[in-house]
């Protein structure tokens, strides 16, 4: 498979019309308390029209709310931090807004714009069709939140279609337990055909992307997972209960329950593929089927791990995976010791 | 990328800077800016600028000039067709307003419930990415097409590039076909590339390779069934020669995955697919008759029968023996109890 990165928005910082990648879309600028923006900048207000660096709005909420349903509009935010004690909605009347950063950085780096909240919120709800979020770093920092919140809640009121949240950094030091990262449905209201790449999972507390029931054909790929940062483990880096998804290339280094599982309640036809999984809990599992009606396909994943039951498990509930279900072209390893591998030598002779 | 030029406010392709970009609107209207209001789109508009948009991409293609790489670009929302979207000029692009990463699905949709084909493309060098086609026709005449590159006038055309596109069937026949590259064996088109596409809940084949259209490569695309009971029949089914199927993702339960040759085919190569036969008689890579000569290497492919992995002799027991399959990892039916001892919450 082609691992590429594509940056599909470019804001036009001299503030012209639109978006050069979205065009037809408005671009509504965002500062942070503190920016000003070269050439005649201001602070930001809500007053301002938002239409340019110079005259950026104050809050992100304030942006979105500008947005245009279907347009392809976009908030870009200039860097600096943006603290929300309410949680930022994009609604059913709002399909194709662009949540993003005005200056990118590259997959994996820490983003210059962060969004952080103390408050017991989800920080950014989501219920329109076609949203991109990118380039932002979000950072949760509530230590008493409502169990199962997500720091990003897709479809909480109804059904969405063709989400993409891309190059963004989940910092959860700090966090509660019990919260979630991204939640791709709630079981009830379905997210679909959406894709999650190049984000990195910083300490996750509970699940890292959590694919909800009837929320099908999502691709998760290229993420990063790292866990046992501080003491809080996740339980999952990615548990998806939808259908015909795809989560290749990511990298886990987990010491929870499972770094990759599929079905609290029945799936059909997951792709597991070419991931990199380090499961170093002593009851850490790799890659977990948890029910013996899943079907799922695991290939070419490299799983090493602590114990060795731990690398695929199809049998939490049953001794009888399901037999449309199958593993293979797996490397996979239990508590490897180097010695194992290779010849220790000095000097490269 | 598309630019506004500062000091003309002309709207450019920087893929193709010395072409013309015309804008079609997508159900809404585009937001105020420097040059005025926007407007709704309208045919009577000229197209040049996402506030003055045309309403149809036939329209576009009318004031496209052939040879000049001119870009007609569908601006977000979507527009709805009853009839063909016919491209009949060298190096004219079709693409959404945005420039999606891989698999990801586009804002900008084309939709048709009209039987007939959603495009055909009768020219050199055209390119149409970034952009869904989502295909409701219900009852279609067999064997139609959403992309049909060389369709008519018993010509040969050479190099168009399909990329990033989604292609969604919910709601289609069982009989359609989603790119057929060449007509028959007078309407040729060659080194066509069909790259990183996602072809979702497909209902007959995914990509048809037509003989005599040969030199094609077909990857990186993801390709998944079964999301509603229709079933493809093969997601990438080729009667030309010299191809390259590489790096693509297929899970189906239809007859494969890939085939090759209902009439003989030569010197294709089949390589670092990753394949899931989930039928009980589905298979993952084909050989269709013994003639074809086809190199597979370094696939993927889990099926759910012992022989269904790679069948080179559906109609022969005699292979072509300039064939040959190395490098591949298979198994049939793969259970866990085989490769680790089950446990119970991992200990």
């Amino acid at each position: 498979m082609p691992t590429s990165r594509n940056f599909s928005y470019h804001v036009n910082l001299a503030g012209g019309v639109t978006a050069y990648n979205n065009v037809g879309g408005q671009v509504f600028y965002v500062a942070a308390s503190g920016y000003t923006a070269a050439y005649n900048g201001v602070a930001g207000a809500d007053s301002n029209t938002g239409t340019s660096p110079q005259a950026p709005l104050a809050t992100i909420q304030a942006a979105i709310d500008k947005c245009v349903d279907g347009r392809g509009d976009i908030v870009a935010l200039l860097p600096g931090t943006y603290t929300v004690t309410t949680a930022l909605t994009i609604t059913t009347t709002e399909d194709r807004v662009a949540l993003v950063a005005a200056i990118p950085l590259p997959p994996y780096c820490q983003p210059n714009v962060t969004i952080d909240t103390t408050a017991d919120i989800s920080i950014l709800e989501i219920d329109g069709n076609n949203v991109l979020v990118e380039g932002i770093r979000f950072d949760y920092n509530t230590t008493a939140a409502t169990a199962n919140t997500a720091v990003i809640d897709v479809a909480d009121t109804t059904a969405v279609n063709g989400l993409t949240i891309r190059n963004c950094f989940f910092d959860m030091e700090t966090a509660d337990s019990d919260v979630d990262c991204i939640r791709l449905g709630d079981g009830t209201q379905a997210v679909l055909n959406s894709l999650v790449e190049y984000c990195t999972f910083h300490d996750p507390d509970q699940v890292g992307i959590l694919v909800g029931a009837n929320s099908d054909e999502n691709v998760i790929r290229a993420n990063v997972f790292r866990d046992s940062v501080t003491a809080n483990a996740s339980t999952y880096h990615v548990e998806c209960r939808g259908d015909n998804c795809l989560i290749e290339d990511n990298v886990c280094n987990s010491i929870g329950t499972a770094a990759i599982a599929t079905g609290a309640a029945a799936t059909t036809e997951n792709i597991v593929s070419r991931n990199r999984i380090w499961a170093r809990g002593a009851d850490t599992i790799g890659i977990q089927a948890r029910l013996s009606t899943d079907t799922i396909a695991t290939m070419d994943n490299m799983i090493m791990a602590a114990a060795a039951g731990n690398l695929i498990d199809f049998t939490t509930t049953s001794t009888s995976p399901s037999g449309d279900s199958g593993s293979m072209g797996n490397t996979t390893a239990t508590n490897p010791t180097i010695s194992v591998l290779v010849t220790p030598t000095v000097g490269g002779t | 990328m598309l630019i506004k030029d500062p000091a003309t406010g002309i709207w450019v392709n920087t893929n193709k800077p010395g072409g013309r970009v015309f804008f079609v609107g997508g159900g809404t209207t585009a937001a105020r800016g420097k040059s005025g209001t926007g407007i709704a789109a309208s045919d009577s508009n000229d197209g040049q600028d996402p506030n003055r948009p045309l309403a149809t991409v036939a329209q576009g293609h009318t004031l496209a000039t052939a040879g000049r790489g001119d870009t007609i670009v569908l601006l977000p929302g979507s527009v709805t067709i009853t009839a063909a979207i016919a491209i009949t000029k060298d190096d004219v692009t079709l693409r959404g307003y945005e420039a999606v990463s891989l698999w990801e699905r586009p804002g900008a949709l084309i939709v048709s419930a009209t039987d007939a084909n959603m495009v055909t493309v009768d020219a050199n060098n055209v390119t149409i990415e970034y952009l869904t086609f989502d295909c409701n026709i219900a009852t279609a005449t067999a064997n139609q097409e959403i992309i049909q590159l060389a369709s008519t006038g018993n010509d040969t055309h050479t190099d168009c590039t399909i990329r990033r596109c989604f292609f969604d069937f919910e709601g289609a026949d069982t009989d359609i076909d989603c790119i057929r590259i060449g007509l028959d064996s007078d309407d040729i088109m060659l080194r066509a590339v069909i790259e990183e596409c996602v072809f979702h809940d497909l209902d007959q084949d995914g990509i048809d390779v037509v003989a005599e259209s040969d030199e094609v490569i077909i990857r990186g695309n993801l390709f998944r069934d079964t999301v509603t009971a229709n079933a493809a029949r093969y997601h990438i089914q080729t009667d030309g020669d010299n191809g390259l199927i590489d790096s693509n993702v297929s899970h189906m339960a239809g007859t494969a995955n890939i085939a090759t040759g209902a009439a003989a085919s030569t010197t294709n190569i089949v390589s670092r697919n990753t394949l899931w036969a989930r039928g009980a008689d589905t298979i993952g890579i084909q050989a269709r008759v013994a003639a074809d000569t086809i190199m597979t290497s370094d696939n993927m492919i889990m099926a759910a029968a012992a022989g269904n992995l790679i069948d080179f002799t559906t109609t022969s027991t005699s292979p072509s023996g300039d064939s040959g399959s190395m490098g591949n990892t298979t198994a049939t039916n793969p259970t866990i109890s085989v490769l680790i001892t089950p446990t119970v919450g991992g200990t």
